[in-house]
């Protein structure tokens, strides 16, 4: 027995009973729901099913002053004075109960409810040194490889590996695992005469003639682009746009295709701005805009409320945005949890998650010019140039003077991000503004000049956001890195935001995640799923690597090239491992059904881009054109019927023939086609696509007007073949650009059946081909890689 | 080993998941109790109609009318001002139940007896598209999934041949797009299906080829299948054609109402040119319960005022929008009942947040988040009930506060599904509907 009760039932039992009698019952029927039981699931942190919770005191503070109830929270929450702490949140108590409320407390609060308060949980160290993706990458062992440690795990089970695949299939699953596209028919029979020839030299060459291509970039630029949530439109009710948001995109494919090194490439994405010797990389001198500090730029791709209420909050989102992105995407952390309490599982506490926050506090967005200006242009686009900019300028004016003086600059800038977006004040019409700087830029392809990108703003650590809450401040956070990744302290922290330290954090040797996610990424993209299945999650609810030593031989790779990414790809395609068969042995398939193994290739559906993009390519219509600005989706007739408010322009239907990276990606308005096929919502950070199979994809693929445009587009060509040859090089042509394979005879006999049948509604040989076009596309093996 | 439905869309390559999955959802742990409803029709009025214009009466604004509000105001998205402004309807009592509607709704105000008021909403989000993503996904960015895309993950369809969540166009899409009736990170087939008005009803629907060409095709079709090797995706992938194929024939008949009677279509007022278009899709959402499709949903049609968001001009904006859904939605509430469907289907209808009872210019409202409400009908829910209030000037809500994830709690519930355990694992946490909020409303629930 407590001294305390002791004392309370010499003192006065009558008290006691006040208690079980008027405030007991109360506090159970409309308290413990929220405020019993675990303290880190009580809400405000505030427990109420003993002496000691109301004691201890909850988020806002102590809960109860003995003696005082008017300085007693409680009593104020109950009373409803305060808009923000009204309890119970339903309704509030009727008056009689609340005046009990306040002669207990004045009578001192008598209250026989013992019982410990259970202790968090919460130990971090414990966390990190039992969690595997936390522990340094493994040294070498003598005479690893790729395939040293896939065998070793197929001989731990006694199973075998399937054999080599068929060169043409081989050949397909590397252009789409590069490039994204199928093998063209040249292509397809140039390797197969190397290959007859010296099969490992033929595969050596093509890996490295393929590696070397701009295709390149445009098909590994897209799961980047997911990754950091990639839009060129802000959502919400007017999804306004970013310009030259696809600069960003262009930085991406050119950092593929010139093998930016991996850990140079996270550092521009955190702090570009902030490097002083910028490194240039012939892509980018050639095009004349792309710079480290176009990277920063994706920091700023979130969501955008539109006349927001509350500019602190909408801040907040903002750089919990960034955390999320920067955890995900780079360290496959997610710490979203530990914005309002420690994480449940892994080893971040709420603590690091506000020293990370504090590194974006003390980040805002600017601009920066990129690129010389215009030198090299011709007397006549000079004075063109001239032109655009005087209106321009004149337009900006115009708009200054209209400005109303009611409207604060505050408002002003709330209504119209857009102001802030170009460092110039342009609220109003800012669709002529954009096209005003289309023009701009046909002149002079490396305008604007600019980009944007992340500033340095202040040198500010962040408050603990108790539960989250950001009317609720907590104490102030130095900023640091992670406290299992050794809790560095950011040196000078008056100096600057800090992110160039963070981002050398990021990549610091000693940090095993990195280099282990994005290894694990590579991965993924050549073999469909990564060794670590949840790609942006190494924590406690991913899912552990099924060949640790082999992702940590990758990671090591990765180190020991410099973190080029070209390389380790390169090394990963020469594996027997990536060139197997995918037909599984049928052991294989009883003890390793989901193939983790890996004794066998899996198959895989292709990706919205990768249908879209083979689609357009074996039609022939190609526009192999690189960078620049975005085409408008098409937008269907259906959507526009009633001529909605907020329906975007509408682009070309088979958007000009370029490649789906190239098509503009808008919050309200995804591509219907692609969008039908998994393309990602781009509000969040994506690491792995959903795969689903849907009537909608096959009602896309047998009556998309885009299917249909396209094959009319191919018959005439087919059409032409038959003319010059005959049908059935024509139907072999079909199928090798198609599946990358020729009609086997069944097939052949399926098609004279179709014909037979179809023999009144082919009025022409186009009719004809366009039939089997559109025929070849819905062939079940079409969107699959194997 | 039992797979739990996530285990079970993977393996399967997710989506066509809803067909399949009738046979895993029965007696699954998210089952709470015997289903009062199986469907739910929600009626979106979007743009904020006002809580003291509509459905809850303040007296105090007209004897206070042009005062200033004997309280702070919160902040607004236009600031407005803190002026009480009356009401420019006349309320009355109707029903047994006693409940007040203004003259806003004549045809509505007859079925007072089949109503639950909710008028203690609140959630605190005061723009549209993020109240519009609160309202569908219980957060206000894009990205969650919608409340249809976790019902019908969590129940399957009845109808194979329909998609199970569907929406339907009435002529404006709402603040922030399709985001509020999409599936998330939920497979993309559990998102909602638009139906849109016009000759193309569902996007690629319209058969590209005759009945006969596009036959010869799928014989085609299935014919490489089959001399394809097998794989499960192979089989999944067929599956779809045929679905699709289905689809093209039964979704047209769904949509086609000149075989309903006269006097269903005079019911749905489809003779007053004023509600002909919302009457239509009411209709057409009967007809979508009726064969089984999950959840239906309908926006606020267009009409000559903006929807229900009167900055100014309250009057003739929330006159235009209630004459456009006022008739419609009393004939699909009959025609529910009279066919027997009422008990089994969720009417629920409502906006992102109501309006101030302070002005904004002469005549007009400011959003407010704080206090608002929606009301439902059928479907196992407490009729002729008015749940909770507001303060006396309508401001906030006091009495019984319902919090969206409440009511996406209770809507849940009275599916059958414990909005605790409906779940989904996505990038390192589970997630719900309700995110870690929510409780079942039990008070306006049929006892």
């Amino acid at each position: 027995m407590s001294p305390c009760l002791g004392k309370a039932q010499e003192t006065d039992a009558g008290k006691l009973d006040f208690f079980e009698n008027k405030i007991r019952p109360i506090l159970v029927e409309h308290c413990y729901e929220c405020h019993s039981g675990d303290q880190d699931e009580a809400m405000g942190g505030l427990l109420l099913d003993s002496r000691t919770g109301w004691q201890r005191g909850g988020d806002s503070g102590v809960a109860i002053e003995v003696g005082d109830p008017h300085k007693s929270l409680l009593i104020h929450a109950l009373k409803y004075s305060d808009r923000d702490l009204q309890m119970p949140p339903e309704s509030k108590l009727p008056d009689a109960v609340i005046r009990d409320f306040k002669s207990w407390i004045r009578e001192g609060a008598i209250d026989p409810r013992d019982g410990e308060l259970s202790q968090s949980g919460f130990d971090l160290q414990a966390r990190r040194d039992s969690h595997w993706s936390w522990q340094p990458v493994r040294a070498a062992d003598r005479g690893e490889s790729i395939d040293y440690w896939i065998q070793r795990k197929l001989d731990e089970k006694q199973m075998h590996a399937s054999q080599e695949a068929q060169p043409a299939l081989l050949l397909r699953r590397l252009k789409f695992s590069l490039h994204g596209l199928p093998p063209t028919p040249q292509e397809l029979q140039r390797f197969l005469r190397e290959h007859q020839i010296d099969p490992d030299r033929a595969w050596e060459s093509t890996v490295d003639r393929l590696l070397a291509s701009p295709r390149l970039g445009e098909h590994w630029a897209t799961m980047w682009l997911d990754l950091v949530r990639y839009s060129e439109t802000k959502g919400h009710v007017t999804d306004q746009e970013r310009p030259f948001a696809w600069k960003y995109r262009d930085y991406v494919i050119d950092a593929f295709n010139d093998d930016v090194p991996y850990d140079q490439f996270v550092v521009e994405h955190l702090a570009g701005d902030l490097l002083s010797d910028t490194t240039t990389y012939p892509a980018r001198i050639q095009r004349g805009t792309l710079r480290s500090a176009t990277a920063t730029g994706s920091l700023f791709m979130h969501e955008m409320h539109f006349m927001s209420v509350d500019p602190v909050k909408q801040r907040w989102d903002e750089i919990n945005a960034q955390v999320d992105v920067a955890g995900k995407a780079f360290l496959g952390i997610t710490t979203e949890c530990a914005r309002c309490h420690d994480h449940k599982f892994d080893a971040i506490s709420q603590a690091d998650y506000y020293a990370l926050a504090g590194f974006f506090l003390s980040t805002e967005q600017g601009t920066k010019r990129v690129a010389p200006r215009r030198a090299e242009l011709d007397d006549e686009s000079k004075s063109e140039l001239k032109k655009q900019e005087t209106a321009y300028k004149n337009f900006l004016e115009q708009k200054r003077k209209g400005r109303r003086a009611a409207q604060s600059p505050k408002t002003n800038q709330e209504y119209f991000p857009i102001s802030d977006e170009l460092g110039i004040q342009a609220p109003g019409d800012t669709q002529k503004l954009f096209a005003m700087m289309g023009k701009l830029s046909e002149v002079d392809p490396s305008w604007p000049a600019w980009v944007r990108t992340a500033q340095d703003a202040t040198t500010q650590n962040a408050n603990l956001l108790i539960r989250g809450e950001v009317g609720k401040p907590g104490e102030v956070i130095p900023r640091r890195f992670l406290e299992a990744l050794g809790s560095k302290p950011l040196p000078n922290p008056g100096e600057s935001s800090g992110r160039l330290w963070l981002a050398e954090q990021f990549v610091a040797p000693d940090n095993p995640l990195t280099a282990r996610v994005w290894a694990n990424r590579i991965w993924q993209q050549l073999f469909g799923s990564g060794l670590v299945p949840t790609p942006s999650n190494f924590g406690q609810l991913g899912t552990p690597p099924s060949h640790p030593e082999l992702l940590d031989y990758l990671a090591r790779r990765l180190r020991q090239n410099d973190y080029s990414t070209k390389l380790l790809i390169r090394e990963v395609l020469m594996s027997d491992a990536f060139r197997r068969s995918s037909v599984a042995s049928l052991p294989a398939i009883e003890r390793d059904p989901e193939n983790q193994l890996l004794s066998h290739y899996s198959k895989r559906r292709m990706t919205a881009e990768q249908i879209r993009d083979s689609l357009v390519l074996t039609a022939g219509r190609l526009d192999s054109q690189m960078a620049g600005s975005s085409v408008d989706c098409f937008v269907p007739s259906y959507a526009t019927a009633n001529k909605p408010s907020n329906i975007p322009n509408s682009g070309p239907l088979d958007g000009n023939g370029r490649r789906s990276v190239y098509l503009k990606v808008r919050r309200n308005f995804y591509d219907p086609f692609l969008k039908k096929f998994d393309f990602p919502d781009r509000g969040k950070s994506n690491g792995q696509r959903n795969v689903t199979q849907d009537p909608g994809q096959a009602l896309a693929m047998l009556n998309s007007p885009l299917v249909l445009e396209l094959a009319k587009h191919w018959a005439v060509s087919l059409a032409e073949c038959e003319a010059a040859s005959t049908f059935e090089e024509t139907l072999h042509n079909l199928w090798l650009s198609s599946l990358s394979r020729g009609p086997t005879v069944a097939e052949t006999e399926v098609i004279q059946l179709l014909l037979h049948d179809l023999s009144t509604s082919q009025k022409s040989l186009e009719d004809k081909w366009m039939h089997l076009a559109h025929l070849i596309w819905n062939h079940p093996e079409f969107i699959w890689i194997e | 080993m039992r797979l739990t439905r996530q285990q079970f869309l993977q393996s399967s390559l997710g989506g066509f998941g809803a067909l399949a999955l009738q046979g895993i959802c029965a007696g699954d742990a998210t089952r709470v109790k015997e289903t009062a409803a199986t469907s739910v029709i929600y009626l979106y009025m979007e743009g904020g109609p006002s809580q003291v214009d509509t459905f809850e009466p303040k007296p105090r604004l007209e004897k206070e009318h042009g005062k200033p509000l004997p309280f702070d105001k919160p902040a607004t998205v236009f600031n407005s001002s803190n002026k009480i402004m009356a009401s420019p309807f006349k309320f009355s009592r109707y029903g047994e139940s006693g409940g007040w509607a203004s003259e806003l709704f004549p045809h509505l105000s007859g079925c007072m007896d089949d109503l639950t008021f909710i008028h203690s909403m609140h959630h605190g989000v005061s723009n549209h598209s993020a109240g519009c993503y609160m309202s569908h996904t219980g957060d206000p960015m894009a990205g969650r999934p919608s409340i249809g895309s976790w019902v019908t993950y969590g129940l399957g369809t009845e109808n194979d041949n329909v998609p199970g969540f569907v929406v339907l166009d009435c002529g404006q899409s709402p603040s922030g797009g399709a985001a509020s009736w999409s599936s998330g990170f939920l497979p993309s087939s559990f998102s909602g299906a638009k139906f849109h008005d016009g000759a193309v009803p569902v996007e690629f629907l319209s058969p590209a080829d005759s009945p006969q060409v596009q036959n010869a095709k799928l014989r085609a079709i299935r014919s490489f299948a089959r001399l394809s090797s097998p794989h499960s995706g192979l089989e999944s992938q067929i599956r779809s054609y045929e679905k699709a194929a289905r689809m093209q024939n039964s979704v047209p008949d769904l949509l086609d109402i000149s075989r309903e009677t006269k006097s269903i279509h005079r019911l749905y007022g489809l003779d007053d040119p004023r509600c002909r278009k919302f009457g239509s899709r009411c209709l057409i959402a009967r007809k979508l319960v009726e064969s089984g499709v999950r959840f239906v949903e309908l926006f606020s049609p267009r009409v000559k005022a903006d929807r229900w968001d009167q900055h100014s001009k309250l009057k003739e904006g929330h006159i235009n929008n209630a004459v456009a859904v006022d008739q419609p939605i009393a004939g699909l509430l009959q025609d529910l009942k009279q066919r027997g469907l009422l008990e089994k289907t969720l009417v629920l209808w409502g906006g992102e947040f109501g309006r101030t009872p302070s002005s904004q210019g002469s005549n007009g409202r400011d959003h407010n988040p704080f206090g608002y409400t929606v009301f439902m009908a059928g479907g196992g829910m407490r009729a002729g009930y008015r749940h909770g209030s507001t303060d006396e000037f309508g401001y906030y809500a006091e009495q019984d506060k319902v919090h969206l994830h409440d009511l996406h709690a209770t809507i849940l519930y009275q599916l059958g599904i414990n909005h605790e355990q409906l779940t989904y694992r996505y990038a390192g946490r589970d997630y719900r509907l309700t995110d870690v909020y929510g409780r079942v409303v039990t008070d306006i629930i049929q006892s």
